[in-house]
């Protein structure tokens, strides 16, 4: 990890911090207080599309530990950001549970969830694993529609009111991003302290090479539950957000695609990188915009009759495809490595090698 | 990364810029206003959005890519686009004209949610599809008082009532109102056939097609004496008919119905001629299309839908109107012959008589957008455009009630019966509820002030 020029660490706590100079704390401080302010530069589309970044970032963090970090591949995240805001709606709506207890609930039963679709990993890799994990994208969606319907809601989904709290009514885009981002910012605290742990580097060494992991006394099993845990935790966790967001869950909301889209944020982020989760979620929701509100508009203007209602909505997602393969071919390691890269350029510049 | 790698990323960069940029600067005039251009300056007095001072914005939100809503909704655009193009033509709504702001949501929530973002501020009431959309943009239809006319009109999405309005009934009414014009034929009715006749549903195993064999129509099954199977389901390509078919023969099944369009009836309704299997099709309002018939040719006689909407051979002037304004247009048998266009069509009229009352109401300085809801809900029996569609809006009823059946006779279309109120299927403990009475909202939900000066307030 490079350091700002110039700076040297003289004690251990130095070293392990994660802000290390005033700069890095003004920067910190300064970013914390445009975050806070966003609302009162921002409309309400804006402020959506802010809360879903959010959102999906949580998502997303979870998913990089379990498979940036601990080398395990799930295809089947989406389900448990359903089983997550399932948690919520239920709690809220059948329990009366006021809305903020509900996000650790919903986070510790998609992470017991997660354990038990977890169990196969002991056996299985890669492809198979996948497979595994494919299996309970579907179990669990399938599950969320049919089963216990006067609890689920069945087809119907459950509708949960956005919450009042001390008095104020979070019914808005802004009001609600008060709620959605100090929980976000709370995660990729946690991740990032996860990933700086023993368990962090566990989960390292399992997904180098697992059978050296072992020899070094590191419980395979043990710890690709934790994996589990951890990851679907924090899938639980955006899923109580979404909830809260979109006011209605419906198992059709958490499908085969959006698991996909969820690899391929940290694909695009950076895998193994806490920060690449952030940048891999900001990167393909702004994408989707772009294509939505810029490409697709343009595109417009240009082609009249039956092609206008065939050939702009094909082109989007042609152009949101090709854009992403572009930039994989380009830079395989993800945004997060370009930051490192351009991070370094700005510390050691004017001497830009390297 | 190497330094190369960068080049190549610039280089990219530069290419797409230069291209954008001369595409840009060559740009013909659009057929509609494109979202890209920002809409004029919003002139309501009371802030309404969507009104300027030559236009009013409409929005329309739905999913045009996806197999099953993309097929359906890429029509239906144009449909929407050729209706705005004849109101405007012909004086527009009251003094403005018409202008659309489109999205497609990909059956994406995420974008479905953007696009809703921007059209609530840019919009006086927006055009919607697909019910899980509609499902779950409820709750802020109903925060913003924002009205949406759809045709994914699930019975979540319509009930307890808020802001949605169906142009079809409730899923399920469609396959009640075949039952019950069923037993009146009199080769079916359960008497003449010494037994109950056999129908199937056949389609997607999803919340949208299970929803048309709902508990109400499986209640109505027994009322009126049919034998309601389940669903026989199948993917949404259908790759493989043969079995479909088999399922169907093996479980003496008289009369397939279903949530079907030409691209799963035509390889359903080709098996069952090839093979002489002698089952006989259903269709709800969405199957109501020239494109099947040019498909299927003879094969397709027989075929019998239930729809709240104009057929595209009706010799009505409404009808008349969408044809030649199709065949203005050039539009091929792509679009016409399928429902989405008469659909598209038909709604855009009705959001254009809902301004017409609601600003005759209260004026454009004053109307808001809760009175586009006020005034659909004030419709009752409306025909629409002269026979184009007819559509029966109540403050407890925001769907269509009114419908005809079809039937392909002689590789045409043909009514079999008139206009006559469907079943009811909204289910008994919602009749009559409210968004604000059922789902626990906050107070100030579902509750937007009418127009100062609009009729009641």
């Amino acid at each position: 990890m490079s350091r700002p020029a110039g700076t040297y660490d003289t004690r251990f706590d130095e070293d392990m911090a994660i802000i290390r100079t005033r700069f890095q704390w003004a920067l910190l401080g300064c970013g914390l207080i445009l975050a806070f302010c966003l609302p009162l530069f921002s409309n309400d589309y804006w402020m959506g599309v802010v809360n879903f970044i959010c959102i999906y970032t949580v998502a997303a963090l979870g998913l990089n530990l379990l498979m940036g970090y601990c080398g395990q591949v799930s295809l089947g995240h989406a389900a448990f950001v359903g089983v997550g805001a399932f948690t919520s709606a239920v709690l809220v709506i059948h329990l009366g549970w006021p809305f903020l207890a509900t996000i650790p609930m919903a986070g510790l039963i998609a992470g017991l969830i997660g354990l038990v679709f977890g169990l196969p990993s002991l056996r299985l890799k890669e492809f198979y694993l996948a497979m595994a994990t494919l299996a309970a994208q579907f179990i669990i969606v399938l599950v969320l529609g049919h089963a216990f319907p006067h609890i689920l809601g069945g087809d119907r989904g459950l509708y949960m009111p956005r919450p009042i709290i001390a008095g104020v009514n979070f019914d808005t885009n802004a009001s609600v991003y008060y709620i959605i981002l100090p929980v976000t910012l709370l995660m990729i605290f946690f991740a990032k302290n996860i990933a700086r742990t023993r368990l962090g580097r566990n989960f390292v060494a399992i997904r180098d090479n697992d059978l050296a992991a072992e020899l070094t006394g590191i419980s395979i099993f043990r710890y690709k539950l934790y994996a589990f845990f951890i990851g679907c935790f924090f899938a639980g966790v955006a899923g109580s957000l979404w909830a809260l967001f979109v006011s209605n869950v419906n198992n059709l909301q958490f499908g085969l695609m959006e698991s996909i889209w969820y690899v391929g944020i940290i694909i695009v982020g950076g895998m193994g990188t806490t920060i690449g989760a952030v940048f891999g979620t900001i990167f393909i929701r702004l994408l989707h915009e772009l294509t939505s509100l810029v490409i697709g508009p343009f595109l417009q203007q240009f082609v009249t009759g039956i092609a206008l209602a065939r050939v702009v909505p094909a082109c989007m997602p042609i152009i949101f495809g090709l854009v992403l393969v572009l930039f994989l071919i380009f830079e395989p390691r993800g945004v997060a490595h370009l930051w490192e890269m351009t991070k370094g350029r700005v510390r050691h510049w004017p001497f830009t090698y390297g | 990364m190497k330094g190369k790698g960068y080049v190549g990323l610039m280089g990219l960069a530069v290419v797409i810029m230069i291209v954008a940029g001369s595409l840009m600067y060559c740009a013909p005039t659009a057929e509609v206003t494109p979202k890209a251009v920002a809409p004029e300056k919003m002139v309501s007095a009371v802030g309404t959005p969507g009104i300027t001072r030559d236009a009013v914005y409409l929005g329309f939100n739905a999913d045009m890519s996806v197999l099953g809503g993309g097929s359906y909704n890429a029509p239906r655009l144009l449909g929407i686009m050729d209706a705005m193009d004849y109101m405007n033509e012909n004086g527009g709504v009251v003094g403005k004209s018409l202008k659309l702001i489109w999205g497609d949501h990909q059956s994406v929530l995420t974008k479905a949610v953007s696009y809703y973002e921007e059209q609530v501020k840019k919009c006086i009431l927006c055009l919607t599809c697909s019910s899980k959309e509609n499902e779950a943009l409820k709750p802020r239809f109903a925060k913003d008082h924002f009205v949406a006319i759809t045709c994914g009109t699930s019975t979540p999405a319509l009930v307890p009532i808020g802001y949605i309005f169906g142009v079809d009934g409730i899923h399920a009414t469609d396959t009640a109102h075949f039952m019950r014009w069923l037993v009146k034929q009199p080769e079916w009715s359960p008497e003449k056939l010494g037994r109950k006749p056999r129908v199937a549903g056949v389609g997607l195993d999803h919340p949208v097609w299970r929803s048309f064999y709902a508990k109400e129509a499986k209640d109505y099954a027994e009322k009126v004496g049919v034998e309601l199977l389940d669903q026989i389901y199948h993917p949404m390509v259908l790759v493989d008919p043969v079995t479909t078919m088999m399922i169907a023969q093996k479980n003496k099944v008289d009369w397939l119905h279903g949530f079907s369009t030409w691209y799963n009836l035509v390889p359903l309704m080709k098996v069952n001629s090839e093979r002489n299997m002698g089952i006989r099709f259903a269709t709800c309002a969405w199957g109501v299309e020239e494109r099947t018939i040019r498909d299927l040719g003879s094969a397709a006689n027989g075929l019998v839908a239930t729809t709240p909407w104009g057929l595209w051979n009706d010799e009505t002037p409404g009808v008349k109107i969408m044809r030649d304004v199709a065949a203005k247009h050039n539009r091929p048998v792509e679009v016409t012959g399928l429902a989405g266009y008469t659909m598209g069509f038909q709604s855009a009229i009705i959001a254009k008589t809902a301004i017409e009352k609601a600003v005759a109401e209260c004026g454009w300085d004053k109307v808001r957008q809760e009175d586009i809801r006020l005034a659909l809900e004030e419709f009752g029996p409306t025909d629409i455009l002269q026979g184009l569609a007819r559509v029966d809006y109540r403050k407890d009823c925001h769907w269509s009630k009114l419908y005809r059946v079809a039937e392909v006779r002689n590789g045409k279309w043909q009514v079999v019966e008139d206009w006559m109120a469907a079943p009811n299927m909204c289910p008994a403990g919602d009749v009559g509820k409210t968004v604000r009475d059922t789902l626990g909202y906050p107070d100030t939900w579902g509750t937007g002030k009418p127009a100062p000066g609009y009729r009641g307030s």
